[in-house]
């Protein structure tokens, strides 16, 4: 009998389906080997929609991989609202008693899951790096601490369902034969929940005139090192000479303005990137910072301090003047 | 406006790098990283504060944390916080962040029973050590208001004291403009401000200002939900990962390292446009 459901939040994103959801459809699918060798079945994979998922978004989801597709409508449901939202979910979980919910590491998700957390009492594991199932059929999810220095096991053991939230950009995404999922609609009842206490009043979106850095094959990243505006500059002036290039920064480059684009920002408050070249020129190397770049094919650093920690993570070192080094470099890219 | 901030002390971020796991005992060794109040919390102090000298009312800080916390609190005290209330038992150990917001929740209305029920709860949007962003939501749920997380600008109006706060959120694609009704709990990421520097006037008045203690003896609870045994999340055994790599050397002048550095780069697969010109990218 296949009576374990993992639920996977699909989060609306412009109308298509946030690429976490595809991420954590891969890992669940990979999870579910061990369910089914263990229990003799595999658990139902099912994504969870909320709001007017539209026609696209849909078929995208009914062709994912996954078994069954939940639509969540309501008239509350149209425009984005984390309490509402939360609420919705909270009535699919008790009736369908989920074994499994994941959620990406987005701005929603990290709302929402906690607070269905609170709702459910249950437990709720944050940024996973990791998930799987271990030889006791428990569900472990790997959880980074001290800014990814030290990843700590999580186990939920008494509480249904196992939340967890997983950052987007980590699991890579394995095209899955579709199944033409069922799509069960579902109506929760929310004429007594109080919609006006927080209203999405506008959605800015920021226009970019680059790749996002998680999806860049060629990311230039810069630190403090850099030191001023100008020499920023060399960093964009070397991102041109490569094809699905990006910018990335640190934290202290965001804080100093050079950066102006929050969205570049590599490491635990920011992006998890996986390009073919990463170049970072003026990092020392902290953890918040590495993690963010572990998975990369190739990473060159340049940094004037011979001990910096960043060359540890590196393939290659170079040691010396960040800013001489990436001038001769671009007068050498010239040249191509 | 009666503002509570919630502060967490936690090991300096700086110094994350010299964290080791011993290999025979398992467990963290840290010794030598002293701790600092979490940078967004200085952040949510900060913010609290400018609120404060808008509207008026006071500043409350809130810490779970050993006895120790205590200086940190006292830190707070001094940036310019009114009162201060740490929260130390060693029953309260062991808490996963269920746990942890329900023990702040518990001494958020302990406090409000006393002095005043609080308009606004402030977090920091995550701690530098656990960085688990949960804390601000789940002390929103359990309280009963409004909550709110990852925000890089509130905006409270002109004047008289506001019912609604227009809040902006930091999201994938940009930002979220929201507006928020009051009580609330609001996590404020780092981008939202730069906390002022504290001055040796705060220092010294800091010393004189309320600091109350709640232990398990004077602050009531369920037992069933405090520290390990409230904790439905159990933790297991931690490793450090391996991100180390074969760290080759290139060297010589700017001209040859660069030289060298195309012939690697091209290695890598990455796509060289000739002429720089790759505005498309
Ligand atoms: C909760 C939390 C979350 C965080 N999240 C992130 C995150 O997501 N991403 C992130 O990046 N950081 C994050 N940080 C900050 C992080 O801890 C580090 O402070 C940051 O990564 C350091 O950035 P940096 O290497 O640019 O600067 P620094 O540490 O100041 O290093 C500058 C380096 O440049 C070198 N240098 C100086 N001049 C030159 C020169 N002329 N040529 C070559 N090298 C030079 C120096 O030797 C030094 O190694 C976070 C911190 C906290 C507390
Ligand atoms: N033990 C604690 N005492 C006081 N505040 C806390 C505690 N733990 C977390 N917080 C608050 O919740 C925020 C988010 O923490 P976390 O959920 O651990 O990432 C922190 O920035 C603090 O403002």
């Amino acid at each position: 009998m296949r009576d374990k459901k993992i639920f996977i939040y699909a989060e609306d994103d412009c109308g298509k389906v946030n690429s976490a959801y595809f991420e954590l459809l891969s890992k669940a699918c990979e999870i579910n080997k061990t369910i089914e060798a263990q229990d003799g079945a595999p658990a139902e994979l099912c994504a969870v929609a909320v709001g007017a998922a539209g026609e696209e978004a849909m078929k995208s989801l009914v062709d994912s991989g996954a078994d069954v597709v939940y639509n969540i409508k309501g008239s509350k449901l149209d425009v984005y609202n984390p309490s509402v939202f939360s609420e919705a979910l909270t009535q699919l979980c008790k009736a369908e008693v989920p074994y499994i919910f994941l959620f990406g590491s987005t701005a929603q998700g990290t709302e929402i899951a906690p607070t269905l957390g609170v709702k459910l009492h249950t437990g709720v594991a944050a940024h996973c790096v990791d998930l799987r199932i271990d030889g006791e059929g428990a569900f472990v999810q790997d959880v980074p601490a001290f800014g990814g220095k030290v990843i700590g096991e999580i186990i939920t053991p008494d509480t249904l369902p196992q939340i967890a939230t997983v950052k987007p950009g980590l699991f890579q995404v394995t095209k899955l034969p579709s199944k033409a999922a069922k799509i069960v609609s579902f109506q929760p009842i929310l004429d007594e929940v109080e919609s006006g206490g927080i209203v999405l009043k506008e959605v800015h979106i920021k226009k970019r005139n680059s790749l996002p850095v998680d999806k860049a094959e060629v990311i230039i990243c810069g630190g403090f090192g850099m030191g001023c505006d100008e020499n920023w500059e060399l960093l964009e002036k070397v991102a041109n000479y490569f094809e699905k290039s990006a910018v990335g920064c640190t934290r202290p480059a965001l804080d100093e303005d050079w950066a102006v684009d929050e969205g570049t920002m590599i490491g635990t408050s920011g992006k998890t990137v996986r390009p073919k070249l990463y170049i970072g020129a003026g990092i020392s190397g902290a953890m918040h910072h590495v993690c963010g770049i572990s998975d990369s094919d190739f990473i060159i650093s340049i940094n004037k301090d011979e001990n910096a920690e960043i060359f540890k993570t590196s393939d290659l070192k170079i040691v010396g003047d960040a800013v001489r080094i990436l001038t001769a470099l671009e007068k050498r890219l010239s040249k191509e | 406006m009666n503002i509570g901030v919630l502060v967490k002390p936690v090991p300096d971020p700086e110094q994350y790098n010299t964290i080791t796991i011993d290999p025979q005992t398992k467990r963290l060794n840290r010794e030598g990283v002293p701790s600092i109040v979490n940078p967004a919390d200085k952040c949510a102090i900060e913010e609290a504060l400018r609120l404060k000298e808008k509207f008026g009312g006071k500043v409350v800080v809130f810490g779970m944390a050993p006895p120790d916390g205590r200086e940190k609190l006292l830190e707070c005290l001094a940036m310019g916080a009114d009162e201060a209330v740490l929260v130390s038992d060693r029953a309260f150990g062991g808490a996963d962040t269920l746990a942890t917001s329900y023990t702040l929740v518990k001494a958020l209305e302990k406090k409000a029973a006393e002095g005043g029920s609080f308009d606004l709860i402030l977090a920091g949007n995550e701690s530098a050590d656990g960085a688990t962003g949960h804390v601000p939501a789940q002390v929103g749920e359990q309280i009963g208001y409004n909550h709110l997380s990852g925000i890089v600008k509130i905006e409270s109006g002109s004047e008289s004291e506001p019912s609604t706060l227009t809040v902006f959120q930091k999201y994938e694609n940009g930002k979220n403009e929201f507006t928020i009704k009051l009580p609330a709990v609001i996590g404020v990421s780092r981008d939202i401000n730069k906390p002022r520097y504290t001055s040796a006037m705060g220092v010294i008045k800091a010393k004189k200002k309320p600091f109350d203690i709640y232990d398990t003896i004077n602050l009531e609870h369920d037992k069933e939900r405090i520290g390990l045994a409230g904790s439905p999340t159990k933790a297991g055994a931690i490793f450090s990962p391996d991100t180390r790599r074969k760290s080759e050397e290139l060297s010589g002048s700017p001209e040859e390292i660069a030289e060298e550095l195309v012939k690697r780069i091209k290695a890598t697969g990455a796509v060289i446009v000739s002429g720089g010109g790759c505005h498309e990218r």
